[in-house]
């Protein structure tokens, strides 16, 4: 249990950091118009796209550090909760995508992730969305439950492996 | 709470590397308008040289929904989900010296590549291209040439 948590802690984070930090090597490297997350988010149809670009330019940002963070185990409840909620935003609005036949990029990883279906993007999302959620349960019900424990904002604790 | 907290700072923190890139990147783009495109891949075709062919037959290879949503004038829809009907329309409308300019979404997007693949190996058209930045592109610069 204890190395699987290790395992899906680091597995998760690791790949939220890869998610940003690639979007955001692409952005620097676009040449022209807006970034390409930027398209892909405002291809969604879900927000105007003034605010995708600024979503574009922030969201990778968030991502590489909480991800950094489920790695580190610093603010480690705060990571967790991040990205457990970009992840339910991120399965939502493929979903709908899905719902209403757009035919679009999911713009998971940047670039490297053009042409990857909407369904296989579907069920990395629900995959990692069920990868968080076990680590919120680890996290609350595990043996080293914090659940009564009072620690300061930027404590950690001896990692389980 | 605490995880609350914590989601917060963390949201704070990734504020001023994202604003930084942020600005540098907007600042490139205001300062840099000459900077070249990425070369077009073969049978891609960029919207300013579709736009100055004499006759184009545009192919719509979005979705029907979105096709009906808006479109670019005179195209016709070639989804894969009803590839058979749609081609029954699409040879209403083409002809020999036609060029067809197959178009779906956006840059992201593959259906055109596709469409356009399928239109060269199993119909036997020649002349068929897809377009750069797809409908997102057209929609950018206005339907006039």
């Amino acid at each position: 249990m204890r190395a699987m948590t290790f395992f899906t802690r680091l597995l998760i984070g690791l790949l939220f950091v890869y998610a940003g930090a690639i979007k955001v090597w692409d952005a620097a490297g676009a040449q022209w118009g807006a970034p390409q997350f930027a398209i892909d988010i405002a291809n969604y149809r879900l927000i105007p796209g003034d605010a995708a670009i600024l979503l574009a330019v922030y969201l990778p940002w968030v991502e590489i550090v909480a991800g950094a963070m489920l790695v580190s185990r610093r603010l480690y409840l705060g990571g967790l909760t991040v990205l457990t909620a970009l992840m339910l935003v991120f399965t939502g609005a493929v979903a709908s995508a899905m719902v209403r036949g757009l035919d679009v990029s999911c713009g998971c990883f940047g670039n490297a992730g053009a042409g990857t279906s909407l369904s296989l993007a579907l069920a990395r999302d629900v995959a990692l969305l069920g990868g968080l959620i076990f680590l919120v349960v680890a996290e609350r019900y595990g043996p080293h439950s914090r659940a009564g424990h009072s620690e300061s904002l930027l404590e950690t604790r001896p990692d389980e492996v | 709470m605490k995880a609350l907290r914590q989601a917060l700072l963390i949201l704070l923190l990734a504020l001023p590397p994202a604003a930084v890139v942020g600005f540098i990147q907007i600042d490139t783009k205001q300062t840099g308008p000459g900077t070249p495109a990425a070369p077009l891949a073969q049978d891609e075709i960029d919207l300013a040289t579709a736009k100055s062919w004499d006759s184009v037959l545009w192919v719509d290879a979005r979705a029907r929904a979105q096709f009906d949503e808006a479109h670019i004038p005179g195209a016709v829809p070639l989804s894969e989900e009803e590839w058979d009907d749609d081609l029954v329309a699409l040879f209403d409308q083409w002809k020999p010296d036609r060029k067809v300019v197959v178009y779906c979404d956006s840059a992201a997007c593959d259906k055109s590549r596709q469409v356009a693949a399928r239109l060269r190996s199993e119909v036997g058209l020649e002349n068929v291209h897809w377009l750069r930045g797809g409908w997102d592109a057209w929609k950018k610069e206005g339907p006039q040439p």
